[in-house]
């Protein structure tokens, strides 16, 4: 049951119609009164015999009905319509006793009949024209409904009374706008109206002492006999009145009825009452006609008191619930909200998004238990299984595929980042291994003198050739030697370490089975102390020694530290592996730190300093550049970055830097490049990472910035690759996941003898900082003449996207805070797509043009 | 008279005429985020989630940690409580485990099957960062809410 306000339900007669009924019955009002004057006889007929005795019907059955027709409305409103009126609020003790003040008159109008009233055309004539000018009057004055009709219309008590749980509910037609005029506004919300007024302190009473009388004034007005003195009518109507007070109080101290059922048992027995008295008057025979009307009659009030009884004890449940409640315009905006819709149901959560949304988002915003990485399917962070609904979900995307390969997971696997919702859809956050170990893919001749293959390395690359180099040769020996104490883990997720208590568990990419599986001989925590490039061997620290024929190095990269004075001190740390995400929560907790200073304002920068913010600490972030993310975003997409983090609560210094850290043996503060000083109970430089180069350096290869390697991702030793981080490539080195996994593959596969070529393709960073939604692919600026670059940005809600285009082209892009307008831009760019012929709609701002 | 419904009737019911205009905040009584213009309404749907259940389903726990409000858009609910209450659409609950972040107090089962927004508190930082006025305006809501109903709570 729910209770609409006239605001959130549909006319279903046109206003039109009501208007035509307006003035219909305005006229009609005039021509009765012309009537009463020059005929009076059927005009006092028409007037009091035939439309007074058919009101209380209406009230009863369809009280909006009167309340749209009503002449006296009608005339009230014109000065509204005609905006002459002057609108003026109705004071508060206004809004109180005008109610009394229509009783009041009601009161004096109903005892007068007999003496005067229908016996007298002229003074019929002159109560219908007061009636009118008067409620013109109050129009003219007042605002809204609030001069008569919610005010002091003397039948409005009535109305209210047998209006709670009318049959036929019409919307009100007068008020196009709602002014907010009268308090508990009948029009505004009729089947509550009474109720709320009855458990309003300042107005309840009132109402229930009309309740309580009316009865009465129905029975005395029938008592009077006709030619009754005014004396006489008055005294009736007022003894009956008390009487009705009288035993209406005792009902409801002895009874103690809910209020609303109450006023609704006066309303009906007086309704019974009156129609009683009008059906005696008019029955010319004997009792079999009038008892079947009185038993109907009966029965049908009976029907109106259940229905008044229900809403009254639907309210009381609601407020028994004591929830707030949304105002109904509100309610009815959210509800009518989302088209075009997918529904995912996980975990006993059945979640509707619009379509587009990836199952990672959904996961991560209902708090469900999974994890991310790279966003974009190549580090397997978030595999999912799909139950129900594959094809309601966008098609696998190919690194999606090699990466669910490489976990050996089975064919119902997803990752939820690369899988969009596009309809009904079920997953499961349990994951199954695959039945069958997968195929080799692209075969070719594995030069047979290779029996042992050694990886230095245990990241994405390390893990990923090592993984295609089983998949090309099942019988040669594999090696790996890691300095790192883990396996493979989820190294874009470590500042999860600094704020959530789970430790390692959950950040691991892979099981511990997977080397077993693949008969991968694995050492962890171990120095690799030489290579020996002659002899083909690998000396580690504990003295072993490890030949190989084929040695791929994926060292990796570590974070730099900077050259400053006092970096040394504790409490001042480098982020870049999970040991040190957990040595600085280790140092968090056992200094109680409340402010920290973060050094960088790249990737790893925000989501250490977000990390930080979030378990409670005061976070600066100190960054060389003149704007964050300087290698995915351009200007102005960082200053919507830096006005969102602002507004998370982080803090900036912008093109500046740390001269020195200070402090007694631990870091107290640290000054700035402007001679300041910020005092702070931690720093944390992630400034940038530098390829591991001791081992290739001791070893003789050819170093740059990082091994150099050629297309083929082979060193300067041709019995030596080398991927990942640690490698230069001609087209630079990213630090990128996607960019290692893809030269892990061809340095794998070429050891083996294959003749793969590295690609590089444009840089794609798929991120989430901080409830930041960004994706940025290949060129984020414009660098030759010629180029355009076309900007979508929806300032307010923080969106921004750009597309870059060379000759017609999309060679690179942003999106900013709008996740689901990345996959376009991405496709374009790969694609290389020629985008000359959504040129035009593209730059008059419609980014759906990338998907056509 | 006649018994009434106790005083926090009033502001409940209050609800069932928040004009769209007219209403200022220290009238609203109980009703949440009165008069708001659309769009925020809009912005309020694209960072809460949008939740589908049928009857039965259990919405929260009691005793589950889960700090987020939600607004029930349709369906209703029943509070496992001694005297059952309800909450019927357009209602606005758990608000009080989104302030403290204490285990939800008793559970909530769908009585229809429904829709319903959860805000998380996380979902709500990412608002308030965004629009600042509108996280403001939430958060002193709630803070409102509570504080009529210990009001009223104090009057009885």
């Amino acid at each position: 049951m729910t209770f609409p306000s006239y605001l959130e339900v549909s006319p279903r007669v046109p206003h039109a119609v009501w208007r035509t009924l307006r003035i219909t019955t305005i006229l009609a009002t005039l021509l009765l009164v012309v009537l009463l004057l020059v005929e009076p006889t059927s005009g006092l007929h028409l007037f009091w015999r035939v439309a007074i005795p058919v009101l209380p019907a209406v009230f009863f059955f369809a009280p909006g009905v009167w309340r749209n027709v009503c002449p006296l409305a009608a005339v009230n409103q014109i000065p509204r319509l005609t905006g002459l009126t002057r609108g003026l609020a109705l004071p508060d003790p206004g809004h109180r006793y005008a109610y009394l003040v229509g009783v009041g008159a009601l009161l004096t109008i109903v005892p007068a009949r007999k003496p005067l009233l229908e016996g007298s055309g002229v003074a019929t004539a002159v109560l219908v024209v007061a009636a009118l000018g008067l409620a013109f009057l109050g129009g003219l004055v007042f605002r809204g409904k609030s001069g008569w009709c919610g005010s002091v219309c003397p039948l409005l008590p009535v109305q209210r009374l047998y209006g709670q749980a009318p049959f036929a509910p019409v919307r009100n037609d007068h008020c196009s706008t709602c002014l907010g005029c009268t308090v508990n506004c009948y029009d505004f919300n009729p089947r509550v109206a009474q109720v709320a007024d009855l458990h309003d302190e300042a107005r309840g009473p009132y109402r229930q002492l009309f309740a309580g009388l009316f009865p009465g004034l129905v029975v005395g007005f029938f008592a009077t006999p006709a030619g009754a003195s005014w004396a006489e009518a008055y005294g009736t109507v007022a003894l009956a009145a008390a009487v009705s007070l009288g035993i209406v109080a005792a009902a409801d101290a002895l009874l103690r009825p809910p209020p609303a059922l109450l006023t609704a048992a006066c309303g009906a027995v007086a309704l019974n009452l009156f129609y009683g008295y009008v059906v005696v008057a008019r029955a010319t025979d004997s009792g079999w006609v009038v008892w079947p009307q009185r038993v109907a009659l009966a029965a049908i009030s009976l029907v109106w008191l259940i229905r008044v009884h229900r809403t009254e004890q639907e309210v009381e449940r609601r407020v028994s619930s004591e929830t707030a409640q949304l105002d109904p315009l509100a309610a009815a905006a959210l509800r009518g909200a989302g088209t075009n819709e997918g529904e995912v149901a996980v975990g006993g959560h059945r979640v509707v998004v619009p379509v587009g949304t990836t199952v990672l988002e959904v996961l991560e915003r209902n708090g469900l238990p999974i994890q991310s990485g790279c966003r974009m399917g190549v580090c397997g962070a978030d595999p999912v299984t799909v139950v129900t609904g594959d094809d309601a979900l966008t098609p696998v995307t190919a690194a999606e595929r090699a990466t669910i390969e490489r976990l050996g997971l089975g064919p119902r696997t997803r990752l939820a980042c690369c899988a969009r919702v596009a309809g009904a859809v079920e997953v499961s956050l349990e994951t199954t291994a695959a039945g069958a170990k997968s195929d080799a893919g692209r075969m070719f001749h594995v030069t047979s003198e290779i029996e042992r293959v050694v990886i230095i390395g245990n990241g994405i690359a390390g893990v990923t050739a090592a993984d295609h180099v089983r998949r090309h040769h099942a019988d040669c020996a594999i090696d790996m030697v890691a300095r790192e104490r883990y396996h493979l883990y989820n190294r874009m997720a470590i500042t999860k370490l600094i704020y959530g208590h789970a430790g390692l568990r959950g950040l691991y990419l892979m099981s511990e089975d997977w080397y077993d599986e693949r008969d991968i001989t694995v050492r962890l925590t171990t120095t690799v102390e030489a290579v020996d490039l002659e002899k083909k061997h690998v000396l580690v620290a504990t003295g072993e020694i490890i030949p190989y024929d084929r040695l791929i190095l994926t060292a990796g990269s570590s974070g730099a530290a900077p050259p400053i004075d006092g970096f040394d001190k504790r409490g001042v740390f480098v982020l870049r592996t999970a040991d040190d995400a957990m040595a600085i929560r280790e140092d968090l907790q056992t200094h109680h730190a409340r402010s920290a200073v973060v050094l960088g304002g790249g990737l790893l920068g925000l989501e250490a300093a977000f990390a930080l913010h979030k378990i409670g600490l005061g976070v600066t972030v100190i960054n060389r550049g003149a704007q964050l993310l300087d290698r995915q975003l351009d200007a102005a997409a960082a200053v919507y970055l830096k006005e969102y983090l602002e507004g998370v609560g982080l803090e900036f210094v912008l093109s500046s830097g740390i001269t020195e850290v200070t402090g007694n043996g631990r870091v107290s503060a640290v000054v700035l490049a402007d001679g300041s000083s910020l005092d702070t109970d931690i720093v944390l430089a992630a400034v940038g990472i530098a390829a591991n180069l001791d081992i290739p350096r001791q070893a003789g290869l050819d170093v740059g910035r990082g091994v150099l390697v050629d297309d083929r991702m082979q060193t300067s030793d041709p019995f030596v690759f080398a991927a990942g981080d640690v490698a230069e490539h001609s087209s630079g080195a990213l630090g990128l996941w996607p960019v290692a996994v893809e030269q892990a593959r061809v340095a794998a596969l070429n050891a083996l003898g294959g003749d793969e070529v590295y690609e590089p393709k444009p840089p794609i960073t798929m991120l989430k900082v901080t409830g930041v939604d960004l994706a940025s692919v290949g060129a984020i600026a414009t660098s030759e003449p010629g180029d355009e670059e076309i900007v979508v940005e929806e300032p307010t809600e923080g969106v921004y996207r750009k597309v870059v285009l060379r000759e017609g082209r999309a060679i690179g892009g942003i999106v900013l805070g709008s996740e689901g307008d990345a996959p376009p831009l991405l496709a374009v760019v790969q694609e290389g797509r020629d985008l000359t012929p959504v040129l035009e709609r593209l730059r008059q701002g419609d980014w759906g043009a990338l998907s056509d | 008279m006649s018994q009434a419904l106790p005083d926090r009737s009033v502001t409940v019911l209050s609800a069932y005429f928040s004009y769209p205009t007219g209403a200022t905040p220290d009238d609203a009584g109980l009703t949440f985020l009165a008069s708001r213009p659309p769009r925020d309404w809009e912005r309020i749907d694209r960072y809460a989630e949008r939740l589908r259940f049928a009857t039965g389903d259990v919405l929260a726990a009691e005793g589950e940690r889960d700090r987020s409000f939600a607004i029930l858009l349709s369906g209703s609910l029943v509070i496992e409580l001694p005297h059952r209450p309800r909450i019927v659409a357009g209602s606005v609950f758990g608000e009080l485990a989104f302030l403290t972040g204490a285990p939800r107090s008793a559970t909530v089962r769908a009585e229809e099957g429904g829709e319903m927004l959860r805000l998380s508190r996380e979902a709500f930082d990412v608002l308030s960062a965004r629009h600042a006025e509108l996280g403001r305006s939430i958060a002193l809501e709630l803070g409102r809410i509570v504080a009529v109903r210990l009001q009223q709570a104090d009057r009885r």
